[in-house]
């Protein structure tokens, strides 16, 4: 890797994500003003009636499709110009990493505000990740934290985006098709099943639980949780990238 | 300064693409990479800019193992028929971004040359036509001032016109900037005039690797009268030979005689392509 390349493919790649973060921003302000103005009494809100998460799914998403549609057009037109495949992983990461620290920056800044105009009825537009560990002692969730638990979320979606889309790229088609109608149904039929009805599926279905207590149980376990999974998909994509042959 | 090929073998699946491949691609010099379809020409070029991953072998730029090395994979721009650019970037932009990445890269130029074979700045390259992608890919391959450039079938789908200019523009790039340039093509007998190593490539093997000069000097042509040549050539070895209507053009194989033709004949030098049509044909006959 030279330095040389490494900054020209994150300048090449971080153009397009700063448009996709300030899109996501405009438009994620514009729904919140939105849900403000609907209601034209502010103090009479229920606190149980609100606008939650809006922010941290959709950038989740958006990562999502990022990793899994940057990966292969970055990849292919970075070898075009010269930079090598490991090159071009390192600043996608580089990439995926400014992007996802943009994302929770913003993300925080936007809920900020959205609680100053919004003072009357704070819980009315709240973080996916506030409402969560406010529901789950111990503590509260600082700014920071927030913050941090969102990187870590964005950074988990990219990569695994990343490693769906390598997948699937390093497939003969015939396995890709067998993969890709296999998946969903032993997520949604299959897995649903074995829990309810075999002994095997029960222990599988506690395990499931006791994970999911524990991952969303503090802020510090969804980020390790998180943090794992990006370790896992990031290392998985590049082993797959490594040898890619171009198509 | 050189490429090298050593040892490099490439199948996939059960098709051997290239087997056993030995070959030095020495700085500042233009190749033709000649072979019929299916050689392994592009499998070759695709190696050497680190598209594919040779089975074993190994594949240096300038020394240096070219497998993820951006500082040699910086130093070659390719051209092939994939076009790797993302589907919704235009050729203006493409032609301005290449500058981050190539720093001999000579934006100006390249805009002149897009001016001159009136290539669409504002369109994408996806929606352009096969001349114009073409097109496209030699502009940056002209303008990118790299020490080595691989031009895979470069004039697909180009007018006979822009063929010429290309051809120009690459011989005038070349005496100013001289650099190691490759060309993988059919059209033999457009590229000869450029080409100064043959190196003809069939069923993945290297079977010629030499000057043009000197693959050509061992033959000549015969015109005229069918009869007159006919009698001329009956002692001779022939390469090749076409009629139309009571004249007759053959190829020979030796050395041309000295002097003038007998009276009713032309010697004329063989050219690449009939060269390349009959080693061809020997081969075919030397395997069937």
């Amino acid at each position: 890797m030279t330095k040389n390349s490494f900054i020209a493919a994150f300048r090449y790649m971080f153009k397009d994500m700063l448009s996709s973060v300030g899109v996501l921003c405009l438009v994620v302000a514009l729904l919140f003003c939105a849900a403000l103005a609907a209601h034209s009494n502010l103090a009479e809100l229920d606190s149980e009636v609100g606008v939650w998460g809006v922010f941290e799914f959709s950038a989740m998403v958006m990562m999502l499709v990022i990793g899994i549609v940057s990966v292969r057009e970055d990849t292919r037109m970075l070898l075009q110009n010269g930079v090598g495949r490991r090159t071009a992983f390192a600043a996608l990461l580089a990439v995926c990493a400014a992007g996802s620290l943009l994302l929770a920056a913003s993300g925080q800044l936007l809920l900020t505000l959205a609680h100053a105009v919004n003072a009357a009825a704070p819980g009315y537009i709240n973080g996916f990740y506030y409402m969560l560990f406010e529901m789950n002692p111990p503590g509260e969730l600082s700014a920071a934290g927030n913050m941090l638990v969102s990187f870590g979320g964005y950074m988990a979606s990219a990569l695994g985006g990343m490693m769906i889309s390598l997948i699937f790229y390093r497939l003969p088609r015939f396995w890709s098709i067998v993969v890709a109608v296999a998946v969903p149904v032993m997520l949604f039929i299959g897995l649903p099943l074995t829990i309810g009805n075999t002994g095997f599926g029960m222990i599988l279905g506690q395990g499931m639980t006791r994970l999911a207590a524990l991952l969303l149980g503090s802020p510090l376990a969804l980020l390790l949780g998180y943090a794992a999974a990006a370790l896992i998909a990031g290392a998985a994509a590049r082993l797959l990238l490594r040898h890619a042959p171009l198509k | 300064m050189t490429i090298e090929l050593k040892q490099v073998s490439k199948s996939f699946g059960h098709t051997l693409a290239l087997d056993d491949i030995n070959i030095t691609f020495e700085e500042n010099k233009i190749y033709g990479l000649l072979g019929n379809n299916g050689a392994g020409k592009t499998t070759m070029l695709n190696l050497i800019a680190n598209r594919l991953y040779a089975d074993s072998g190994s594949v240096a730029i300038d020394g240096e193992p070219v497998a993820d090395n951006d500082r040699v994979l910086g130093r070659l721009f390719m051209v092939s028929e994939k076009n790797l650019y993302p589907d919704d970037m235009r050729v203006g932009k493409a032609l301005k971004m290449t500058a981050l990445f190539y720093p001999g890269y000579d934006y100006q130029y390249a805009l002149e040359l897009a001016a001159k074979f009136e290539l669409p700045l504002k369109k994408k390259i996806t929606a352009l036509s096969t001349g114009y992608a073409s097109i496209f890919k030699l502009v940056l391959a002209l303008a990118v001032n790299t020490p080595y450039l691989l031009l895979d079938e470069p004039v697909l789908g180009l007018d006979a016109q822009h063929r010429d200019m290309f051809y120009k523009l690459l011989i005038e790039k070349y005496a100013e900037r001289p650099c190691t340039v490759i060309i993988s093509t059919h059209l033999i007998a457009e590229a000869a005039n450029i080409i100064e190593q043959a190196v003809i490539i069939r069923n993945g093997r290297l079977i010629k690797n030499e000057p043009v000069e000197l693959l050509l000097h061992d033959g000549y042509c015969v015109s005229g009268p069918a009869a007159a040549v006919d009698a001329f050539c009956a002692d001779k070895q022939l390469l090749s030979a076409n009629s139309l209507g009571g004249l007759k053009t053959v190829c020979v194989s030796g050395e041309r005689p000295n002097g003038d033709a007998p009276q009713g004949l032309e010697f004329t030098a063989i050219d690449l392509q009939n060269y390349f049509i009959e080693l061809m044909n020997k081969e075919d006959a030397h395997n069937d």
